[in-house]
């Protein structure tokens, strides 16, 4: 007997079972077209519904913004999104949207000498977001910032007027004075660690009164960002930052490495990152338990921490490339778990897309997911949605809580099939 | 050729031909799930919802290859899934009568000829009955290279597992029936191993 008398075999045996004139699936297959679709729509129209009732509080912390735009669900404007039948993301009628009113409102800005630039003609001229310390170092004000070709110089002097600090950076760039640099002589130049990132110290004694110089590289900003609307001002690519201490030698930081080092640390983390913490304790506040990796994924990817948003039971993994190298590969990738019984939508921009985001519909995890690539900018103008390859997101559905899993290289070079993979590795 | 151009329009959102396509292949797709779960009605439940995926899908599919395998694999997953929620297992303990056990005897060993026992109605049934008693994992593979005829290596890539994961699951199959067989006929050893 082989394989073929076999299935003639089960053929009349299932035929006995259940006989092919009483099988017809179409209507079937049909009315659950219909209702699927129904349900589509529906949730789009309690989308909208809960859009026009929230307003977000606005968190802003000297660099970081924490952004979200009440206004897009509570204007004409906000209007503007469509009704489309997707289940994860809500595409807007246009690709760009108009200025939100956290943009409009200045942060608190010092009183700038007319020699210094603001910081936002700073960056304007430099055309990318400088790093800042989280807060201003005690004892020293911000005088402002120049600009040389594409080095942004920010400028900080104590209230004695005995130390100055200069954070000077580029992006994508060389290190800020590297030619000053090539005539230091190599065993002066010590090894240091800014945050996990390497970088160099020295005692320039050429200077009077002697200064510091430190010199390292990050990923360029809040790397990766939390959500979508965070990372609308993210770039591909690295920092290289130098920071300057200059002081006399009566003064309090006169040479002090140790605090240039501390102050360096200021400009790595961001506030969501300095706020994580461990799987384990996310999980006793959200009250349930979330997929995460495995640890036989850790040749690929670490996990940096966990964090929360209380507000919707939100909990957020953040996964690193494990030798810290996010500089060159900038692989990381950030999973989003929370309720279905909390809206699609936790901040009014992460399940927006523009309107000419392209959806894939994606097989995940034995469910149907989306897929979508690119993010919101912030410009001046308000938000404009951009195709970045660099960012790639995907969103599904699983027993009871939304997922979003979002994936960064900064050459944009990992694929849809990269999320679906990591997402079915998830346990 | 008929599958491509309904496929071609279901990727422009053209929902017309899909019907031609559950009219075309939902006979054998409802037996393989049968097979899986055991279970008409949940059978054709797992079947219009593969119907659905299809349609909701498609844009996943790959024109340039073949539309069968990758259909009967979302009806297969599917089935396991729902089977496995069942947990319908007859336990193994459970005794065969001659006739499975004789079927049982040729998954073991191909050479054996049965057939002449398996022409009775009612041995078909034993048949049924023979699959129904291996774990839902193994009636899929018992299904995909029995019923849907695929080759062990084409098996290894719509399962996304290793050839040597399949022969390894069909020795199972087979060992487990094998077990049956001593347990109902007295038989000693195991051949398949």
């Amino acid at each position: 007997m082989d394989d073929k008398n076999v299935k003639s075999i089960l053929e009349v045996a299932l035929e006995e079972e259940i006989p092919s004139s009483k099988i017809n699936l179409w209507i079937g297959v049909k009315e659950r077209l219909v209702v699927r679709r129904k349900i589509y729509l529906q949730q789009d129209k309690k989308m909208n519904l809960t859009k026009r009732y929230r307003l977000q509080r606005v968190g802003v912390a000297t660099l970081m913004v924490v952004a979200l735009l009440a206004i897009v669900f509570t204007t004409p404007q906000g209007q503007t999104f469509a009704q489309s039948i997707l289940r994860f993301f809500i595409r807007t009628k246009s690709d760009r949207l108009p200025l939100q009113p956290w943009q409009l409102t200045p942060f608190p800005t010092p009183t700038i000498p007319a020699t210094m630039l603001s910081m936002t003609n700073a960056e304007e001229l430099v055309g990318f977001d400088a790093r800042e310390f989280i807060s201003v170092p005690a004892g020293l004000t911000l005088q402002g910032a120049h600009v040389e070709g594409e080095v942004i110089y920010i400028e900080y002097v104590s209230a004695d007027g005995k130390c100055r600090l200069t954070l000077a950076q580029t992006l994508n760039g060389k290190y800020p004075n590297a030619n000053l640099w090539s005539h230091f002589l190599t065993k002066d130049i010590r090894a240091v660690k800014v945050s996990e990132f390497n970088g160099e110290l020295i005692y320039d004694s050429s200077n009077t009164p002697p200064i510091i110089r430190l010199r390292w590289q990050q990923p360029d900003d809040g790397f990766p960002p939390p959500s979508l609307i965070d990372s609308s001002s993210w770039r591909p690519g690295y920092l290289s930052l130098e920071l300057v201490q200059s002081c006399t030698p009566d003064s309090a930081g006169y040479l002090n490495d140790k605090n240039l080092l501390n102050l360096a640390q200021r400009t790595v983390h961001t506030l969501w990152r300095d706020s994580l913490v461990s799987i384990e304790q996310a999980e006793s506040q959200v009250g349930f338990g979330t997929l995460q990796l495995p640890d036989d994924n850790a040749a690929l990817f670490t996990l940096v921490g966990a964090s929360v948003d209380p507000q919707y039971r939100l909990i957020t993994l953040v996964y690193y490339s494990p030798d810290g190298s996010a500089v060159q590969s900038g692989l990381a990738f950030t999973l989003n778990q929370w309720p279905t019984t909390e809206p699609l939508e936790t901040c009014d921009l992460c399940a927006a897309i523009g309107a000419s985001a392209k959806i894939t519909i994606i097989s995940v995890r034995d469910t149907t997911g989306e897929y979508v690539e690119g993010v919101w900018e912030l410009t001046n103008t308000g938000p404009a949605w951009q195709s970045y390859p660099f960012r790639k997101t995907i969103r599904w559905q699983e027993d009871g809580f939304w997922f979003e899993l979002s994936m960064f290289t900064s050459d944009g070079s990992h694929t849809m099939e990269d999320l679906i993979v990591t997402a079915e590795n998830l346990k | 050729m008929e599958d491509r151009i309904a496929i071609s329009r279901l990727k422009q959102g053209d929902l017309t031909d899909l019907e031609s396509l559950v009219n075309r292949y939902q006979v054998r797709a409802v037996h393989a799930a049968y097979l899986i779960l055991y279970d008409r009605a949940l059978a054709e439940d797992v079947v219009c919802t593969a119907f659905v995926k299809l349609a909701e899908r498609v844009h996943q599919y790959d024109e340039d290859r073949p539309f069968v395998p990758w259909f009967f694999r979302i009806v297969t997953n599917d089935a396991l899934k729902a089977a496995r929620k069942q947990q319908r297992t007859i336990s193994l303990e459970e005794q065969l009568d001659e006739s499975t056990a004789q079927f049982a005897q040729w998954l073991i060993d191909p050479n054996t000829r049965p057939e002449e026992l398996l022409e009775e109605k009612e041995t078909r049934g034993m048949i049924l009955n023979a699959i129904q008693s291996l774990p839902p994992e193994q009636r899929r593979v018992v299904v995909m290279r029995y019923f849907l005829e695929l080759s062990e290596a084409e098996m290894s890539t719509k399962m996304d597992r290793p050839l040597s994961t399949i022969k390894w699951w069909l020795r199972d199959a087979r060992r487990r029936l094998g077990f049956r067989i001593s347990s109902s006929r007295g038989f000693g050893e195991d051949k398949s191993e």
